[in-house]
């Protein structure tokens, strides 16, 4: 305990600096030459007719803030699913969550064009208690439905049945060039009121996921010993949920889906930190945060001048790191 | 007993051979350019020459269909080998990721060979040709890297099976995407559009392409399919009849990457026929597989026909991908499966 | 006397652990053995092994003094039959049709069965005497009956040597004597070597010409039940104090009761 407490302690004090610093790189360099000046200026002495100003102000400085936030949020929203199901392939691209919320927005952009951004973060919230709701309904209909392996694959499936109808949707109502920048990540072009909306709505998510840490913590131990301890089941269920559905879906609303981020930034956070949810959370956030804006700092790179999609690098990471859980793990039960 | 069950299978073929008239009728009838059953049938039939009718029928409606069937008979045969040796009613070549791995290598292959030069022409002909077998190198690749992870004390785990499915489909699906951005404009359209499932930029050279391989494994797969009576039985009983377990399933899963190869370098990723074809020949014809192969391939041509027909249709005139078309249907089927089975 | 099976350092596990090494054996031909021992002890491992079920890690096994690593897996099936402790096979198959599987090694043509084969078939069904259910699926039975049933498809392969591997368990005490009954006719009426594994140590001596007592992966003691079925080898391979008489009936040796040992031994 000693020791695990340590290490979060100084993951903690460390994430500053390194956020810091993986913010400044990717502030600094980009396809367009800007140099450090200039951006110190852009930043200190705004002017709005210098192009470059304008790159770094309403491009690069909302895209690091808007890659921090999702790190953050992915991480955080993976850490709470996996302790609270105690299955160690939750997250929320395996478990239709992330496509439930591109779905309703979809839907969104289809049917109210016009809606403004609260209400959008809102409609992918809405997106992810349903595509939750869904697969885990789903997986509580079948025979040990509830499994790991079994609710991923209901997950991934069903995931992929609602991104089909809305292609689908898409397509009929040629929005499609529309949807598909919703469902592929579009860190590039993030809006900046969007980016400032989405704060208080993750922020509520982070604060009800670190309230219920404790929780979590316990029913990571098993839901009968939960129990036992005499521990409110149902109540700490919905609030943990809650806590994933604002943090998706604000993710979502804000740059699209990211795999993998949420699926594998717990398991690193808890190989460091030991079980205490109530330092997984917190360092899961941050060393989320510093992930993916690592994995987009890169993406500008492995294919200059071109950006490749954030998602293929978090794939690159994702894949071999999801085939050595179900090698290491199979099907047992265990978060 | 043995005739009757042949007699059940006959019936069930001719029932279904005319289900795929039945549909290629709709099929070629309908579309932006409406035509009437007499006008298809005398361009058919040469009586009378209207050379935009012989263009909109021989050039895109016939191809198409052609191509539709072709594909579904592919990946319906792959599918009941792949249930087969895995003796996994789940198993499809697009969950098992069998597809992405051969859609990642057809576009390193467009990547390098560009697509544009794919047209009609003579000159691109070797390396049309070409495709399957770059198709057929990926599949293997995916195959090989599923069944590795797949094992687990000498015998294939079915859960890790599908999550090494999972896994292998967004990886291949990522390096897929990666390779197609890096293409000009134009590549990389005609790539998206072949990579979601589709087969509307039919011709005959891409029915060509895939025939070859179609007819020699497609022949191969069915004289073997008696030997998927046995993988039935648990693996001790197989062995003790004789049979070399390993060597025989080894040589049928490469058949059937070939098949899925073939159909996916023309046709791109399409899901879930190779699991629906499978499991409705079994309700029609039971479990003997000389029976459930070919009812399988009639199914899967039925099926993508009638979906493909769908998807040119329904959004009229946009077209909806086929593999999108075939995904709404088959994903319910799937979901009913996995609750059928008994955990 | 001709051997069945000779094995020569044999060596045998699975993945990284060894069940039994150095293991010489000899199995007489026509004659019913029967490999006993105490859970774990490696008697299924051993059968597996000369059957070819289990990939064996060292040494020799020969059938019918053929070395066996030189004969193909079909082959092997023609001469000698392996019935698995726990046999699958889809409920919608016909009774027919599981035992007609077993006639795979011998059948070229593939979608016709031959005279011969239909032949075997209605033998094994008589034997077996499963003959009144063969139009049945094999849900629709019980589990003795289904055990039969494998009987006859491990019969339908036409072989000399038949391998069993606690071919009674999960049935009832009538099921089991019928299941042992059949065996014991097959080696009486057609010569048929037997060697199987079974739990019951009063079954494996009424049943068996030759007995293999086993334990932790060592052949202990061989020899004749009344060899075997005493209360020093018994103590020495169960670790109980067995109290034996003889069953005047069958005049084989019969544990009546034992004890577990109070004192370990080494």
């Amino acid at each position: 305990m000693k020791k695990s407490n340590r290490v979060s302690f100084s993951i903690l004090a460390l994430s500053p600096v390194l956020i810091a610093l993986v913010a400044l790189v990717s502030i600094l360099y980009g396809t367009k030459d800007i140099d450090a000046i200039t951006v110190w200026q852009a930043i200190t002495a705004f002017d709005a007719s210098n192009v470059d100003h304008q790159i770094i102000r309403t491009g690069r400085i909302p895209r690091v803030a808007a890659v921090l936030l999702v790190g953050a949020f992915l991480a955080v929203a993976g850490a709470v699913m996996q302790g609270i199901t105690r299955n160690y392939l939750a997250s929320p691209s395996l478990m239709g969550v992330n496509d439930g919320s591109a779905f309703v927005i979809t839907l969104a952009i289809v049917f109210f064009p016009d809606l403004p951004n609260y209400q959008m973060i809102l409609l992918s919230m809405l997106g992810s208690a349903l595509g939750a709701g869904i697969v885990f309904g789903f997986g509580s209909l079948i025979r040990n439905g509830l499994s790991p392996v079994r609710l991923a694959i209901i997950g991934t499936v069903i995931g992929t049945f609602l991104s089909s109808i809305a292609t689908a949707i898409a397509m009929y109502f040629q929005v499609s060039q529309t949807v598909s920048a919703w469902y592929n990540t579009k860190v590039h072009m993030v809006d900046m009121d969007m980016l400032i909306l989405s704060i208080p709505f993750g922020l509520v998510g982070l604060i009800l996921a670190l309230l219920s840490a404790r929780a979590i913590t316990i029913t990571s131990l098993g839901e009968d010993i939960a129990t036992g301890l005499g521990q409110k089941t149902k109540a700490v269920r919905i609030v943990s949920m809650l806590a994933v559905v604002c943090l998706t879906g604000t993710a979502v609303a804000l740059v699209g889906k990211i795999a993998f981020v949420g699926l594998v930034i717990p398991h690193i956070t808890r190989f460091l930190v030991g079980v205490d949810y109530r330092s997984i959370i917190p360092c899961a956030a941050v060393i989320g945060a510093f992930f993916l804006a690592l994995c987009d700092v890169l993406s500008r790179y492995v294919n200059y001048p071109f950006e490749t999609p954030i998602g293929v690098l978090t794939a690159l990471v994702g894949v071999p790191f999801f085939l050595y859980l179900v090698r290491k793990h199979g099907g047992e039960k265990r978060a | 007993m043995h005739k009757k069950a042949s007699n059940v299978f006959l019936m069930t073929m001719l029932m279904l051979l005319l289900l795929i008239l039945g549909a290629s009728y709709l099929h070629i009838t309908n579309g932006v350019f409406d035509m009437s059953v007499t006008d298809i049938i005398k361009t058919l039939l040469r009586l009378e020459t209207n050379s935009n009718f012989d263009l909109v029928i021989f050039e895109f409606r016939l191809p198409r269909i052609v191509i539709a069937a072709l594909v579904g008979i592919g990946l319906g045969m792959a599918g009941v080998v792949l249930q087969g040796i895995t003796r996994n009613g789940l198993a499809d070549p697009g969950i098992l990721g069998i597809n992405a791995g051969a859609g990642a290598a057809v576009v390193i292959f467009m990547f390098f060979f560009q697509l544009r030069l794919m047209t009609a022409d003579m000159s691109s002909w070797m390396s049309i040709l070409m495709m399957p077998l770059f198709g057929f190198i990926g599949g293997t690749i995916a195959a090989i890297l599923i069944f590795s992870f797949a094992m687990k004390n000498g015998h294939l785990d079915m859960q890790r099976l599908i999550l090494t499915g999972i896994a292998i489909n967004s990886g291949f699906g990522a390096l897929s995407l990666f390779l197609s951005l890096k293409m000009s404009a134009q590549d990389f359209e005609s790539a998206a559009i072949w990579m979601a499932g589709s087969i509307y930029n039919a011709n005959w050279i891409f029915a060509l392409t895939m025939l070859p391989w179609l007819l020699i494994l497609g022949i191969y797969v069915y004289r073997k399919s008696y030997l998927l009576d046995y993988f039935q039985l648990e693996e001790d009983s197989i062995t003790s009849l004789g049979i070399a377990v390993e060597k025989e399933k080894m040589k049928l899963l490469l058949a059937s990457v070939g098949l899925v190869s073939a159909c996916v370098s023309v046709s791109g990723s399409i899901g879930f026929i190779g699991l629906m074809a499978p499991h409705i020949a079994k309700q029609l014809v039971g479990i003997q597989h000389r029976y459930v192969m070919p009812v399988s391939a009639l199914i899967g041509a039925g099926l993508l026909i009638l979906a493909d027909f769908i998807g040119k249709t329904v959004f009229a005139p946009s077209e909806l991908a086929v593999g999108i078309v075939v995904s709404i249907i088959g994903i319910p089927y799937f979901l009913y499966l996995l609750v059928k089975s008994k955990a | 006397m001709q051997t069945a099976f000779r094995m020569e350092n044999l060596a045998s596990g699975y993945e990284q652990v060894r069940v039994f090494e150095g293991l010489n054996l000899t199995i007489e031909e026509g004659k019913v053995t029967t490999i006993i021992g105490p859970n774990g002890c490696g008697k299924s491992t051993l059968l597996k092994t000369i059957g070819r079920i289990l990939k064996k890690q060292q040494g020799t096994v020969y059938l019918q003094e053929q070395n066996m690593q030189n004969l193909s897996t079909k082959d092997i099936a023609k001469k000698l039959a392996i019935l698995s402790q726990t046999p699958v096979a889809p409920g919608q198959l016909k009774v027919e049709e599981l035992i007609a599987y077993g006639r795979y090694p011998h059948r070229n043509n593939v979608n016709r069965l031959t005279n011969k084969d239909e032949e075997m078939i209605e033998w094994a069904l008589t034997v077996t005497n499963t003959i009144e259910y063969r139009n049945r699926e094999l849900a629709q039975l019980s589990g003795g009956q289904r055990q039969r049933v494998w009987l006859a498809m491990a019969l339908a392969q036409e072989t000399n040597i038949l391998l069993l591997d606690e071919p009674t368990t999960y049935l009832d005490m009538a099921h089991q004597l019928e299941v042992l009954d059949i065996v014991k006719s097959l080696n009486e009426q057609h010569a048929c070597t037997i060697v199987m594994v079974l739990h019951d140590i009063n079954h494996a001596a009424r049943y068996s010409d030759h007995l293999i007592a086993m334990r932790k992966g060592v052949v202990m003691q061989t020899g004749t039940p009344q060899e075997i079925l005493c209360a020093e080898v018994m103590r020495r391979v169960f670790h109980i104090d067995a109290r034996i008489m003889e069953d005047p009936v069958t005049n084989t040796p019969v544990c009546y009761s034992y004890d577990i040992l109070k004192e370990t031994i080494k």
